[in-house]
């Protein structure tokens, strides 16, 4: 009996030795145990457009339990679509995977195609290292953004200015296509008008530009307006035209009236020569140099004492814009003003303007008194020549 | 003009060969040399105002303690003229020449003809000298270079001056012919130009305030037409003539001669007067001054004519 007991005794403990060993073999430290290496992104499904480049961190996780080398290569890929890695701002081909996690430690930039075409497409990427490899994909929707809308934009379309003054304006050619493209670019402005077209920061005029694919090109877009323009709003659309693209924009100017006046004389001199006493006729210009007409123009003179200034008009009822009135000033000096320069200020006025020309007048004594000298000397010669005759030659 | 030749001839060789002449020469030059060392002094002032027609200030700017050339000219001028004329004819006579050269065979009116022609001609050959003189010691002096302007304005000038000479030329010869005596010739022309060039400005104002008072309640309407007869009164004297017209030529940015009227000068701008309109202005003085000297060589002549000529 005695030794029934212990044989069941050893029986048991066998089992449960077994059973414990058994126990200790089924249940080892985590099964993944032996050797796991992964690679992974944290966003590994992304929408993308045509012609983006996106970039991939790539986390890794080591557990085989040693640092190991690691070379990366891409298994899979649609054609025309390219990719690099990259680490610490260079091209890699290995990495070095130390035990533990490390996060972002490559990177993957990937270049979608500008003729990409709408869809879902998938991208493996492959980490080998010694006894141990890891994949990720990489599921890229390219969504339907469409290539091909290309723009032309102004900042500032709309300027404000006086006549004379040059507007300048900023546009924009915006190329959305998956091509290169050559612009000619044309404008349509009234007679009068300039238009001068340069690339910006450059002074050649350009009648035609190339912009690259999904590129953009500054113009500066200078419009000149003619010197007579009247008051108003103007508009000068410009037009960019390509194989495939027919680009318009439209540029706004508004000229504010002004008001202007010049008197002068024909040859633009300020100048005349007069004689005390008698009349001299002046031909005056009178000039509307605005571009508003001028109703009610007086012409006034302001001259020395004793002087008379007579105007063959000295009321212009109209003067349209950029008009000009012929008018003739009658100065008659005073009789008993010096040799020399006087001023005579001429002064053209209406509610809105008023100019004033200074004109300087050179007196000259008359001749005549000259000639009365010249008799008087010849009568006392004469006389001499008398006293000679009578009381001479003895 | 049988004889008026050889006697022209004799009477300038007469003038050139003598003391008198010589010593006025050598006066002028002296006298011209300093004056134009005392404007050369004081241009720099003179020409503060106006930087044109800087060689005419030459001739009029004044130094320090000297007269400039033309006040000189103005004062020397009827010495000058007095000095060539005033023994013309009473010398001759009192020496008895004369009777032997009026018995020759020439016209009697060649004798006074000769001799105011060559004193004229002495006058003429002094003035241009001296002008000439100050001219080219001023170009020298100074570097500066005369326009065609100022060459004119200055030929002009001298001009006039040596006309002014001669009408007190004229003078003393109608004395040397009146007078006996040659000294009672010179005191008398020395008189007259003493008068008229020191007292005629005061008897003037005598005059002028005597009809026209400044005192008084009519003396505010009195003012212009005192100031206008003063200015007739003076315009008498030769040397006040001379004066005023050498003012106008010399300098081109005056316009006016005597009086002007705020009125006149409404809207005038400062400018300068062409040469020619200048001229025009003080064209009565020179019509005048020649005339002067005319009428005086006339009366002397006449006077001369008329005296008997004996031993």
């Amino acid at each position: 009996m005695k030794n029934r007991v212990k044989n069941l005794f050893q029986r048991f403990v066998l089992t449960f030795a077994m059973v414990a060993a058994l126990i200790a073999v089924s249940i080892p430290t985590p099964v993944a145990a032996a050797g796991s290496l992964t690679m992974s992104t944290s966003y590994p499904g992304i929408t993308v457009s045509a012609g983006d480049t996106v970039s991939f961190d790539l986390d890794f996780d080591n557990e085989t339990g040693s640092g190991t080398d690691c070379a990366l290569s891409v298994t899979s890929i649609p054609t025309g679509w390219t990719g690099y890695f990259s680490g610490s701002s260079k091209e890699i081909s290995n990495v070095y995977v130390k035990t533990g996690e490390q996060d972002a430690l490559a990177t993957y930039a990937l270049q979608v195609p500008d003729d990409a075409a709408k869809g879902s497409y998938k991208v493996v990427l492959k980490a080998a290292g010694s006894g141990a490899s890891s994949s990720v994909t990489l599921n890229l929707t390219v969504n339907d953004e469409e290539t091909g809308l290309s723009s032309l934009t102004t900042d500032y379309a709309e300027q404000e200015g006086a006549s004379g003054t040059a507007f300048t304006f900023t546009t924009t050619i915006q190329n959305n296509t998956a091509d290169a493209q050559s612009y000619s670019l044309t404008s349509q402005a009234a007679d009068g008008w300039t238009v001068a077209i340069t690339p910006s920061g450059e002074s050649t005029q350009v009648a035609s530009i190339d912009v690259d694919a999904k590129g953009t090109q500054a113009l500066t877009i200078t419009i000149t307006p003619p010197s007579g323009v009247t008051a108003g709003d103007y508009t000068i659309p410009i037009s960019a035209i390509s194989a495939s693209d027919k680009l318009s924009t439209d540029l706004k100017v508004t000229i504010t009236g002004t008001y202007g006046m010049t008197v002068a004389t024909p040859s633009g001199t300020l100048s005349f020569d007069a004689t005390a006493n008698k009349k001299k006729a002046v031909t005056l210009d009178v000039t509307n140099s605005g571009n508003i007409d001028l109703t009610n123009v007086n012409l006034t003179a302001s001259a020395p004492d004793d002087w008379t200034v007579e105007f063959s008009e000295s009321t212009i009822d109209t003067l349209a814009a950029g008009q000009t009135k012929e008018v003739t000033m009658n100065v008659t000096p005073s009789e008993n003003s010096l040799s020399g320069d006087y001023e005579v200020d001429v002064t053209a006025k209406n509610d809105a303007s008023s100019q004033t020309a200074a004109f300087r007048v050179t007196v000259k004594t008359a001749t005549s008194w000259g000639i009365v000298g010249v008799v008087l000397i010849a009568a006392v010669i004469g006389c001499l020549v008398l006293v000679f005759r009578k009381f001479g030659r003895h | 003009m049988s004889g008026f030749t050889a006697l022209y001839r004799k009477e300038l060789t007469d003038h050139f060969s003598g003391v008198r002449v010589f010593l006025i020469f050598c006066l002028m030059f002296i006298v011209t040399a300093m004056s134009l060392n005392g404007a050369i002094g004081n241009l720099s002032d003179a020409i503060a105002d106006s930087k044109e027609y800087v060689f005419l200030k030459l001739f009029t700017t004044s130094g320090d303690s000297i007269y400039s050339f033309t006040t000189f000219l103005g004062f020397f001028g009827p010495i000058i003229g007095i000095a060539l004329g005033f023994d013309a004819v009473n010398n001759e006579k009192s020496q008895g020449t004369l009777i032997r050269i009026a018995s020759q065979p020439i016209y009697r009116d060649a004798i006074i003809n000769a001799k105011f022609l060559a004193g004229c001609t002495v006058i003429f050959v002094l003035t241009f000298v001296l002008g000439g003189f100050e001219t080219g010691v001023g170009i020298i002096k100074t570097g500066l270079r005369p326009g065609p302007e100022e060459f004119g304005r200055i030929f002009i000038y001298l001009l006039f001056s040596a006309v002014y000479c001669c009408v007190w030329l004229a003078m003393s010869v109608f004395f040397s012919v009146i007078c006996k005596h040659a000294a009672t010739a010179a005191i008398s022309g020395i008189s007259i130009w003493l008068f008229l060039t020191m007292f005629m400005s005061l008897a003037a104002q005598g005059i002028a305030n005597a009809i026209f008072p400044l005192t008084g309640w009519g003396a505010y309407y009195n003012q212009y037409k005192n100031y206008s007869l003063q200015i007739g009164l003076n315009r008498i004297s030769p040397y006040y003539l001379y004066s005023e017209a050498v003012s106008i030529i010399m300098d081109p940015s005056s316009r006016s001669v005597g009086l002007v009227t705020e009125s006149q000068y409404s809207g005038a701008v400062v400018s300068y007067l062409s040469i020619g309109q200048s001229v025009l202005l003080i064209w009565p003085h020179l019509v005048a001054m020649f005339a002067i000297a005319v009428v005086l060589f006339a009366i002397a002549y006449v006077c001369f004519m008329k005296q008997e000529i004996r031993a």
